[in-house]
């Protein structure tokens, strides 16, 4: 058994689309996206359009969606999915939460209105060597001041990215420096994403969730906010508005994940952080990341049960 | 008091309940046994709402079938079971609590499922009685805890219902002793029935219900260490805790845990202790799992005798060709008891050794980190002074402060760690976790491994402090500083400072010990890789196959 890991806002990078496996649900999925949106999806992706946020999110949707059900048509379905940021979008499509259509329209609204409220200055970094609680009170200590900065997630134990004005982020690495960090670096997110600094626009894609007919998953949901394991199509629709406003607690969930007996881990397109992550974290853990090879891995997983 | 004044009352409330609930049960049984596809029907007869139910897992054997099985059971029938186990480590486990087939715990270790567990508790899906200690758990079965049902697992069966335990037997006997004999209901699964067993382990008369599992139970390799993996800097430190301590304390007894920094130890005795002349001498008497790593030191004469807390995967063949060092039966195969053993540990040697992740600056340490609940196993058992001990042995009077009236010695409680822990955190720190995570999870007290109080020494690559020798929190703060190398308490201290806790004999760095850096080589290593421990076992060593290294 499989856990589906859907990449958020900082795997993409340029012409993704050209380089996702050649298969029909691939295709039939982007066709549906253009039809929706109406705007051709390779185009979200080209090098300058991916400046947008709102490209960059209906891409990942669109992407880890088609790539979700390709696998599920070659027989591969996971016994968990787990997406990170926007890729809970996707994630919850995959659980069969809400329709795709549904999620385009909200990742839309989704990525217009961040873009919209923070269009420059502001943005999210990664401190390496320093752990949660240490990064945790050296923000607290950096608002004190009258700095912007907040943790946006836990990638691992000594892996935390923070999030915020730009000026308070650099602020927030020279003080990380001092304190034993090992490695201080700037995402390719230009919004401040999990941050208290969205709980305006949270309540807003609540609403637009609530006008949306949602249905209990169909494979169990691992919470942003909470790291738990969700079951029920109301919790979901929660995370899902609410997890650009609260820290994403991907490690602990990853562990939730691996403590349940959790060993084989896919992250799916673009990118494959997640899935270095897991197996850095994990010693005992196989994880892989679909990046053409949709033949072979769909065998793989097949065979391995 | 007239006869005719005491309220009449039934004195057989539990045998007649236990009766009646074996009647219920009576027509999936053939004598004992119930079938592999029936138990789960006969564990929803047999087990009833809210009852105290010891599910036999420690860190080692694990009753996985029956464990799967209750994790099935319909929770309208059974729920809000009160689960008394040493370990949570399973993930049906936690399953069972998420169900609602129960809702409180009483446990020792949950390392494995730590995170679950404190998520949990946190959503009151669970009730946490307390985290204990094996001794504490076990002494609890005898006196508040006592089971209603019990789910053990065993190698062998009879007909007739004796069970075959066999290196396995661990806390077996425990368990089903504290439920057989008031009236609680011993359910067992088996490996196998047979016609005959090697020897009982446990009597027919103690057990109710068997059943033949669909697989053997689970049983981790926990204690095998592989000596390719020790460092330089453990056999340093392994060099400077025999001398300075097992030798200069005349350390008979001990008992040695899981670490790599102990295997070193183990393997230095044949070559290093031998060479210091201490054989014979020091590290007779073991209270210790079977670790591939004593093979050396067995093999050369160095131990006399070792009782275990269980058995180890691969060692089976070994331990029955050497019964004059291991506690064997008659078919010759070990018998372990970790009750037992883990009361030997405590009160019976001179000397326990342990690792740590955190240290604060009085010597308090602990290994649980903010947002896990893990609890310790045996090592707050061992790693305490029991301050009624008196036999008195070198090692244990040579702890004695001759000042006091009344004398008595202490056990030595050794910690042994490098001053930075993995991904360059100082494991000397201010504050525990622990207070932080006590605070968090609403517990009485914050979960410390050893206290301060006990230890009496710590080992670090920089050298030993001989805490025991100092006389306020303040000079022990400074003895730790003094071997807490680049650590932020560590640069605190002046040379000078080192200098005079040097001269009182409070602090040895290796060189005061007669060691060179340069001496602590892996060619010191009486084995440095599993092959030559199965060459030093005269091939009766059969190493699981991930300690198999063939093709690296």
């Amino acid at each position: 058994m499989v856990v589906f890991l859907f990449p958020g806002q900082g795997s993409q990078f340029p012409d993704m689309f050209y380089t996702l496996p050649n298969h029909p649900k691939v295709e039939e999925t982007i066709e549906r996206a253009n039809i929706c949106v109406g705007e051709n999806p390779y185009d979200w992706s080209k090098h300058s359009a991916l400046q947008s946020s709102r490209n960059v999110q209906l891409s990942l949707l669109t992407i880890g969606v088609g790539c979700a059900q390709a696998l599920l048509s070659e027989g591969i379905s996971p016994q968990f999915v787990a997406g990170h940021s926007v890729g809970t979008f996707s994630a919850a499509v995959t659980a069969n939460v809400l329709s795709f259509e549904d999620a385009l329209q909200v990742v839309k609204y989704r990525g217009e209105k961040m873009e919209e409220a923070y269009p420059y200055g502001y943005g999210m970094g990664v401190i390496q060597g320093l752990d949660n609680y240490t990064v945790d009170h050296l923000l607290q200590d950096a608002r004190k001041e009258g700095h912007t900065v907040y943790i946006a997630n836990e990638n691992s134990e000594t892996q935390i990215v923070i999030s915020g004005c730009s000026k308070s982020i650099e602020h927030a690495f020279s003080i990380a420096s001092e304190k034993g960090a090992k490695k201080m670096q700037w995402l390719d997110v230009k919004v401040p994403s999990h941050s208290p600094l969205f709980s305006e626009l949270a309540e807003k894609i609540d609403q637009k969730l609530q006008t949306i007919n949602l249905s209990a998953p169909k494979i169990p949901y691992v919470s942003n906010r909470s790291a738990r394991l969700l079951r029920d199509s109301e919790k979901i629709r929660e995370d899902l508005a609410f997890n650009i406003e609260a820290p994403v607690r991907w490690h602990s969930g990853m562990t939730m994940l691996y403590e349940r007996g959790a060993r084989q881990f896919l992250q799916l397109p673009p990118g494959r952080i997640y899935a270095e992550l897991a197996s850095q974290v994990f010693e005992d853990v196989r994880a892989l990341s679909l990046t053409n090879n949709l033949d072979s891995i769909a065998k793989f997983l097949r065979r391995s049960g | 008091m007239t006869q005719a004044s005491k309220a009449k009352r039934s004195w057989t409330t539990r045998r007649d309940a236990k009766r009646k609930r074996m009647q219920q049960a009576d027509h999936l049984l053939d004598g004992k046994y119930v079938e592999t596809n029936q138990v789960t029907q006969a564990l929803e007869m047999l087990i009833h709402p809210k009852d105290r139910v010891v599910l036999e897992g420690n860190n080692q054997k694990q009753a996985s079938f029956l464990s799967e099985a209750l994790a099935d059971v319909d929770v309208d029938t059974v729920h809000d079971l009160h689960m008394i186990m040493s370990s949570l480590s399973r993930p049906e486990h936690l399953d069972i609590f998420e169900k609602g087939i129960a809702n409180q715990v009483d446990f020792s270790f949950s390392g494995p499922q730590s995170l679950r567990v404190s998520q949990m508790i946190e959503d009151g899906q669970m009730q946490m009685g307390n985290i204990h200690t094996y001794l504490e758990l076990y002494g609890r079965l005898f006196i508040d805890l006592i089971p209603n049902v019990a789910l053990i697992a065993a190698d062998q069966a009879d007909a007739a219902g004796n069970l075959y335990t066999g290196a396995n037997t661990e806390e077996t006997p425990t368990i089903v002793e504290a439920t057989a004999f008031r009236e609680g209901i011993v359910i067992v699964q088996v490996n196998e029935r047979v016609d005959e067993l090697p020897r009982v382990d446990i009597p027919a008369s103690w057990i109710d219900v068997i059943v033949v599992a669909n697989q053997p139970y689970q049983l981790e390799a926990l204690f095998t260490r592989n000596p390719r993996h020790i460092t330089e800097i453990q056999i340093l430190m392994g060099m400077m805790t025999l001398r300075g301590i097992y030798e200069k304390h005349q350390v008979q007894s001990l008992n040695h845990g899981i670490g790599f920094n102990t295997a070193a130890i183990e393997l230095l005795l044949p070559t290093y202790g031998e060479s210091l002349g201490l054989r014979g001498k020091i590290c007779q008497h073991w209270a210790a799992n079977p670790h591939p790593t004593l093979i050396p030191a067995i093999e050369s004469g160095w131990i006399d005798s070792i009782h275990c807390f269980g058995g180890e995967r691969g060692m089976e063949k070994y331990i029955a060709e050497r019964p004059d060092v291991f506690f064997v039966g008659r078919d010759g195969s070990l018998r372990s008891n970790r009750t037992l053993c883990q009361m030997a540990g405590q009160y019976a040697v001179d000397l326990f050794i342990g690792s740590t992740l955190q240290m604060d600056y009085a010597g308090n340490s602990s290994t649980v980190t903010r947002g896990r609940l893990a609890g310790f196993g045996g090592a707050p058992n061992m790693g305490h002074d029991p301050k009624g001990r008196r036999h008195s042995t070198p090692a244990w009077l040579d702890m004695m402060n001759p000042d006091e009236t009344l004398v008595r010695g202490k056990k030595l409680v050794v910690q042994m760690m490098e001053t930075y822990q993995q991904g360059n955190t100082p494991v000397f720190t201010e504050r525990l976790d622990a207070v932080d995570v006590a605070k968090e999870s609403n517990m009485d007290t914050p979960p410390v491994m050893i206290y301060g109080e006990d230890v009496t020494h710590l080992v670090t690559e920089e050298g030993i402090a001989y805490l025991y020798k100092t006389d306020s929190i303040a000079e022990r703060k400074e003895a730790i500083a003094a071997v807490a190398g680049v650590t932020p308490i560590g640069q605190e201290q002046s040379l000078k400072q080192k200098e005079r806790l040097r001269s009182n004999g409070i602090v040895a760095y290796p060189n005061d010990l007669g060691i060179r850096h340069s001496d602590a080589k892996r060619s010191l290593l009486a084995a440095q890789s599993v092959e030559d421990l199965i060459t030093w076992s005269d091939g009766l060593y059969d190493p699981p196959e991930q300690f198999r290294s063939y093709w690296s």
